[in-house]
């Protein structure tokens, strides 16, 4: 299969994975005690109205109907569907927060690869100090520990005492500030350098720091271990031990060398980690209030606000699908020994 | 393979520590807010826009015929008037819209004048005719909150373009009406530009009052701005923006680090406590009156179905210990009826039926009679929600065990849920005993009373209440002159207490926190938190 093949192939393959997931995420839902009209109980609000609310949004309809209906609305008309309470467009709240959770994707990608690979490649040049036993125990305890706790943490330890932001992408009259902003892409930093407001901008990156620590540092454990074995397994080959003894200075074999060794299982990881990062930002972004698609599915879990909940999933999914398909690709160009 | 060089790792370390300090340096010089002014200090000025941060967020939309959350209706009385409003401070009910009434002599026909100098947000003069079709619209509309003017109004008309002729259901008593003429839901909205359907985010209606509706982002932040056309005083800062925080702790930070100006709906009492002690904020109070916190028996149910037993848990419950150790003895006060402190007919049934104390001896017989033993405790469970009411609701739960343990007859087992399962067990009647709170739609003892022991209005409740002595009082208070209506309303509450198919326990304070330049801060019995009143001086 050629890599035209591939790519068509896996392509055709996305929406039957959707169509499986958002089967399972609408029987989840539903399992769940509770609707969307339920927020609005525990008021004398007459019950025919209630009763009203529930059949406007279709709940009084058998379940398979539902089902159906979504599938119809999702896949045929591409309608994501309304929020149930505010009526809102789901995709509104998609466009508008999908952005925050991709610029958060990509600092915690840097602030982890940025960690990761150097502890790696410390670990594996001090491979007899201390350092890798460090490194090791580091990664153990970062990939391990809650990640809203981690958080906590850096907001008392850290922003308490500094007074740096704690919550939110920005300061609350920069928000409005920003969307009066005449060049408008979603992007916080984008739209803040666009418009030449590099008080915003400076606001946002304030704003990021801690949660982009948090995830960063959470997904950091796996890039540390990755960048040590394949740099380490890369230090006693042959052609490294040539390079050696062609006098070449230690340093220079470890990163043109040894760290070339670590691209592939780097990438391979990364791409992995997509998957991890989106799971890691719905904490993330629920201890920061950072407000990205993380903090929507999870309010909408809570509200049980079905159209949501199976909206951001979607939106999810689309995202693991290309993102692996964009590594799948990656590797070919990478590494020409990868045939399709 | 070289030997490790400790050299190097402790350069690389150093350089880290380096560049991640001049980052840090770089943002806060970017950021900080005590970057020092360039200019001599001049006279204050009143800062422009102010702050305001809440866990609280906006339910459904913006529209007066559907709002019905806390938020969401605090933000249209900021937005719009109705013929009646509470005064700041006392709350007494004056004219706002309306500048005189009459009652004919049989209470049926209501003849009101209205100011002919109010005008909406885009200019247009407010008329009789205005009021009567907004007020058929929140009719026709028939949303959540509808109620409220739909079962009092049978007819209204306009005489002329300055008096609203209004037809009652029934001869309610004087005050009753006007409250129910200050909601939210009667407010006037412009006829030409409002639609007869619901408006939904980010949109809302042209009304008559000091703000309009600036920006809304759902989820994030409401703006709202200083409405040119509003016929009042203006408000003191041109320009408000609320900001939505997922829960406590966040909303903690934000005002602890300066991002709000005014954390204002909920912070735990804890946090209040400590924000109070060891920071510069200021902490404002004020009557603890609306919200009420009760605990339900779903009278179906057994052993609840025994009204023994009830009472032996009211004779159980010490109000004050869960006061004085979970608010501080300051957030909140006990509640011995349903009916609050500081409404009309408020009467202590509670305390009067089964003292202010514990009452473990009376308990105990009680218990004894319907048959439980040391050797056959009541065995219960008794359910909250983590975090709809306070964060401290975990704590509350954990006391009121250990004071029903304490008669040696009851071995409660506490069990919690999120709203929306908690909400679902109530209502397929899966629980018994549950906590829950209480927010009124409008400031009258009726909305303390008829939806909680009227048997046609407590189905929402599943407590399965039912006395005629009492639906006949309820109808009855409504329709009875002040001095009677009070008479009638604590005999209510005397039943309701002896009966006990809800045990009220505390009403919660209402607090703000805010940075020490904000003034203006009032609340009061009205429960409204008036933004117009608002403002900060900052050095100019």
């Amino acid at each position: 299969m050629g890599l035209k093949e591939h790519i068509l192939y896996r392509l055709a393959l996305t929406p039957l994975m959707l169509l499986v997931l958002l089967t399972l995420v609408f029987v989840l839902m539903r399992v769940l005690p509770g609707d969307p009209i339920t927020m609005l109980e525990g008021k004398n609000i007459p019950e025919e109205v209630l009763a009203r609310r529930r059949a406007e949004l279709g709940l009084d309809k058998p379940l398979h109907v539902q089902y159906l209906n979504y599938l119809y609305n999702v896949f045929v008309k591409l309608d994501l569907g309304v929020t149930a309470l505010e009526r809102v467009p789901v995709g509104y709240f998609i466009a508008a927060r999908l952005p925050a959770t991709v610029d958060l994707a990509i600092a915690a990608t840097i602030v982890a690869l940025g960690i990761g690979v150097l502890m790696g490649i410390l670990s594996a040049r001090y491979e007899e100090s201390w350092f890798p036993q460090f490194a090791r125990v580091y990664s153990s305890i970062v990939y391990s520990i809650p990640v809203f706790y981690l958080g906590l943490l850096l907001q008392v330890g850290v922003a308490r005492p500094s007074g740096l932001p704690t919550t939110g992408r920005l300061s609350p009259v920069n928000m409005v500030l920003l969307d009066s902003l005449p060049v408008k892409t979603g992007f916080v930093l984008l739209d803040s350098l666009l418009n030449w407001r590099l008080d915003i901008a400076a606001d946002y990156v304030a704003h990021m720091l801690l949660p982009a620590l948090t995830l960063g540092i959470y997904i950091s454990g796996v890039f540390t271990r990755v960048t040590y074995l394949s740099v380490g397994e890369a230090m006693v080959q042959d052609y490294t031990r040539a390079a050696r003894a062609r006098g070449i200075r230690e340093w220079k074999v470890v990163t043109r060398y040894g760290f070339r060794n670590a691209l592939i299982p780097l990438l391979t990881m990364a791409g992995l980690q997509v998957a991890a990062l989106l799971g890691g930002a719905v904490l993330t972004e629920t201890t920061f209030n950072w407000e990205g698609l993380g903090l929507l599915v999870y309010e909408g879990v809570l509200k049980r606000d079905y159209a949501i909940v199976q909206g951001t999933v979607t939106i999810y999914a689309l995202i693991v699908a290309i993102v692996s398909l964009v590594v799948d690709v990656a590797y070919s160009l990478v590494d020409p020994r990868v045939r399709y | 393979m070289k030997n490790p060089n400790t050299k190097v790792l402790i350069a690389a370390a150093v350089a880290a520590i380096a560049v991640i300090a001049i980052a840090a340096y770089m943002i806060f010089w970017q950021t900080s807010p005590e970057t020092p002014p360039a200019a001599p200090p001049a006279a204050p000025k009143i800062k422009e826009a102010l702050i305001i941060g809440t866990t609280d967020s906006v339910q459904s939309t913006l529209d007066p015929c559907e709002a019905y959350d806390y938020l969401g209706v605090n933000i249209i009385q900021n937005m719009g008037e109705g013929l009646f409003k509470y005064e700041p401070e006392t709350a007494e009910l004056v004219n706002a819209l309306a500048v005189s009434y009459t009652i004919s002599p049989d209470g049926m026909v209501w003849e009101i004048k209205i100011r002919t100098d109010a005008k909406f947000q885009d200019g247009t003069p407010l008329t009789a005719q205005a009021v009567v079709w907004s007020w058929n619209r929140t009719i026709t509309l028939n949303q959540d909150p509808a109620f409220l003017i739909g079962d009092l109004i049978e007819k209204a008309e306009a005489v002329g373009d300055d008096t609203v002729r209004v037809y009652l259901k029934a001869p309610f008593e004087e005050t009753y009406v006007k409250s129910l003429l200050a909601t939210w839901v009667a407010f006037p909205v412009n006829p030409k530009t409002s639609p007869m359907e619901v408006v939904e985010p980010p949109g809302t209606l042209d009304m008559i009052g000091p703000y309009k509706l600036g920006s809304w982002k759902p989820g994030e932040y409401i703006e709202l701005v200083e409405n040119p056309n509003y016929y009042g005083e203006k408000p003191k800062t041109p320009r408000i923006i609320i900001r939505f925080y997922k829960d406590a702790q966040s909303l903690r930070l934000a005002v602890e680090n300066g991002e709000v100006d005014i954390a204002f709906r909920t912070l735990s009492p804890a946090d209040i406590k400590d924000l109070m002690e060891k920071s510069t904020l200021q902490v404002v109070a004020g009557p603890g009156i609306a919200p009420i916190r009760y605990m339900v028996f779903n009278l179906n149910k057994e052993p609840f179905n025994d009204k023994r037993v009830r009472q032996a848990i009211a004779y159980l419950i010490d109000r004050e210990q869960i006061v004085n150790t979970v608010f501080m003895g300051k957030f909140a006060q006990p509640l011995y009826s349903l009916v609050p402190i500081g409404f009309l007919g408020h009467k202590d049934s509670f305390k009067e039926r089964y003292g202010s104390k514990p009452d473990i001896e009376a308990a105990r017989k009680l218990l004894t009679e319907a048959g439980f033993s040391e050797a056959n405790p009541l065995r219960m469970e008794l359910w909250y929600t983590p975090v709809r009411y306070t964060p401290a609701e975990p704590d509350i739960a954990a006391l009121l065990k250990q004071q029903l343990e304490a008669s040696g007859l009851i071995k409660v087992e506490l069990k919690s849920a999120d709203w929306a399962t908690y909400r679902t067990l109530m209502r397929e009647e899966k629980i018994a005993c549950w906590l829950l709170g209480w927010y009124p739609d409008f400031l009258d003892p009726d909305n303390y009373v008829r939806p909680f022991y009227h048997s046609s209005a407590n189905a929402w409740l599943h407590v399965h209440y039912e006395n005629p002595e009492v639906d006949r009082l309820i109808d009855e208070q409504v329709l009875q002159p002040t001095e009677q209506r009070i008479r009638t309303l604590e005999n209510i509450q005397d039943i309701a207490a002896d009966d006990a198919p809800i045990i009220p326990l505390w009403q919660e304070g209402q607090f703000a926190v805010a940075q020490p330049n904000v003034k203006g801060i009032v609340l009061d019995y009205s429960q409204i938190f008036r933004y117009f009143l608002l403002y900060a001086e900052v050095q100019g």
